[in-house]
């Protein structure tokens, strides 16, 4: 980046069953990010507007109510890597010197959807994004022995990390266990429904802002440094799924965050808490060897140790991730940096990763694309 | 910087180039005159003889000496022109799951609403993912497998839809 890029202000709509419509929480979420930093919408310099399903114009038009300061408003769609591209155009336009401050808001309503590629009869409409990651588990069950209680450990795992999030979808009233997970409906082989993600509704939202104006505000002790943003889409690779891929080759998730690693200047080894593409948990076990945490075969000895349990070395999904925070589309990879932001600053509560220094936000999006930012606390 | 009139027709000749080999690349028929129809064109072709299996239609790209499904509009290795290729009916099961709650596509396969979907690796290189006919436990990783077609539903004219599905290879 050209120049320090930090977030001072992050807002959230509570994920779950919509109330209002999309919109209205990604105002919402506007709102309280711009409340959060202490500035009025006409020091923002640009707006990206994160939605996958709302329609036409909608994030514009919902800009005119945030104020209409003449400033440039654009649409930015990855699939579930939406806000988090959101999110880095954001801070490109930041890092880029084109302005002093700027925003992204996502927002959405993942049962008002099609689907990918629209709702007709389609050869790729028979591949469920729930069919492709059951078959990475199944092949990870074959190769590495993987089992179905190591999937259900992990999904309760966040499921009570959720407990204490007061936006996330799925609060359970009681301690999540792995017989509950099991027991639950199964969707598609070895994942049952606790396992998969929510999808509901919800917005969020995030500020960012150069060094200089961070300094000009006094906003010093409550901004958190953006000290790496890298998307990358897919490499050719042996076994390349064309279609119905849903996210292409789990090695982008290495080499984008080994990309990361190298521009923020540090390892795996230096994060205190991350936050993944969960949307089933067998994405959130491959991530722990692909983002470095631990070698190649050796993510299930991580969830039996509860090393990514809240309390454990290297917590993961301490929101509830995609699994019970929720996954509305447009503001989940917002969420991330919500949530991200909240543990760094030390204000997370219940929750709250003890030290918490340095923090990373993984998401994939179909098509495919990979999205990795990692976040210093002030 | 170049006079707008000497840029003009040379261009135009290159989009119209480009935008008939598109138009050819998206119209090749593979639909068969059996009263079976491919669900979409271009992926697999359909035989008029129901005996007869099908084949998935690639690309083939001498340059990289790579194979692709479905079909490329160029080589995603080198740039460089592909040629269109029918590819082997068999393979070998790399993944496979079976699906209880269709949630996007809207597609249902079986009246119990579950049906499974594979990955299957053909012998030119291509890792295929579709439908797998058959039920629960009748799949293992490493088994070869066989390409087929399964009905989809009918089109507005009454003709059977079909999509291309992989089955155990007996």
């Amino acid at each position: 980046m050209i120049r320090d890029v930090y977030v001072i202000g992050v807002g959230m709509h509570p994920f779950g069953a919509p109330i209002v419509s999309a919109a209205d929480m990604g105002f919402v979420a506007g709102v309280a990010a711009l409340e959060d930093a202490g500035i009025a919408f006409p020091e923002v310099g640009a707006l990206y507007n994160g939605y996958l399903g709302s329609g036409l114009t909608t994030g514009v038009a919902m800009a005119k109510d945030l104020g209409l300061t003449g400033l440039p408003v654009n649409h930015v769609e990855n699939a579930s890597a939406t806000g988090s591209s959101a999110f880095r155009e954001a801070v490109q336009a930041v890092a880029g010197g084109g302005c002093e401050v700027a925003m992204a808001i996502g927002f959405d309503d993942m049962n008002k959807m099609s689907g990918l590629g629209g709702s007709g009869p389609r050869v790729e409409g028979v591949i469920l994004p729930a069919a492709y990651f059951a078959m990475w588990a199944v092949r990870r069950m074959h190769d590495k022995g993987t089992t179905i209680e190591t999937f259900a450990k992990l999904a309760a795992k966040n499921w009570n990390h959720a407990r204490t999030n007061p936006y996330a979808q799925r609060q359970a009233d009681h301690e999540v266990t792995v017989e509950e997970v099991l027991a639950a409906t199964m969707i598609a082989y070895p994942h049952t429904s606790k396992m998969a993600c929510a999808s509901g509704a919800g917005g969020a939202a995030a500020v960012v802002a150069s060094g200089e104006y961070v300094e000009r505000l006094g906003a010093g002790s409550r901004a958190v440094k953006v000290i790496a943003s890298q998307q990358q889409s897919e490499r050719y690779t042996d076994g390349h799924v064309f279609l119905g891929a849903v996210i292409g080759p789990s090695e982008m998730t290495q080499t984008t965050a080994a990309a990361a690693y190298e521009e923020a200047g540090l390892g795996p080894g230096d994060l205190s808490l991350v936050q993944v593409h969960d949307a089933f948990p067998i994405e959130e076990l491959m991530y722990y060897e692909l983002l470095g945490i631990c070698p190649e075969g050796e993510g299930d000895r991580l969830i039996s140790e509860g090393a990514t349990s809240l309390g454990g070395r290297i917590p993961f999904s301490t929101d509830g991730g995609l699994t019970a925070r929720g996954h509305p589309g447009g503001p989940t990879g917002l969420a991330q940096i919500h949530e991200t932001v909240t543990q760094l600053r030390g204000e997370a509560g219940g929750r709250q990763v003890e030290g918490a220094s340095v923090g990373l936000a993984h998401m994939c999006g179909a098509g495919s694309v990979c999205v990795i930012h990692i976040l210093r606390r002030p | 910087m170049l006079p707008a009139a000497d840029l003009l027709p040379g261009t135009r000749q290159e989009l119209w180039s480009v935008a008939s080999y598109l138009l050819a690349w998206r119209l090749v028929d593979t639909t068969a005159q059996s009263g079976r129809i491919a669900l979409e064109p271009g992926y697999f072709t359909v035989p008029e003889d129901n005996l007869e299996p099908p084949r998935l239609i690639g690309s083939y790209s001498p340059e990289a000496e790579t194979y692709f499904w479905p079909r490329r509009r160029r080589c995603p290795l080198t740039g460089s022109a592909v040629t269109d290729v029918e590819l082997a009916n068999r393979g070998v099961l790399y993944s496979w799951t079976y699906i209880l709650v269709p949630r996007m596509g809207k597609l249902v396969f079986s009246e119990t609403g579950g049906y499974g979907v594979g990955q299957v690796d053909l012998p030119e290189g291509p890792r295929i993912q579709g439908p797998l006919l058959g039920e629960q436990g009748d799949w293992e990783i490493g088994m070869p497998m066989a390409l087929t077609l399964m009905p989809v539903g009918t089109d507005k004219e009454g003709r059977s839809l079909v999509t291309y599905a992989f089955e155990v290879a007996r």
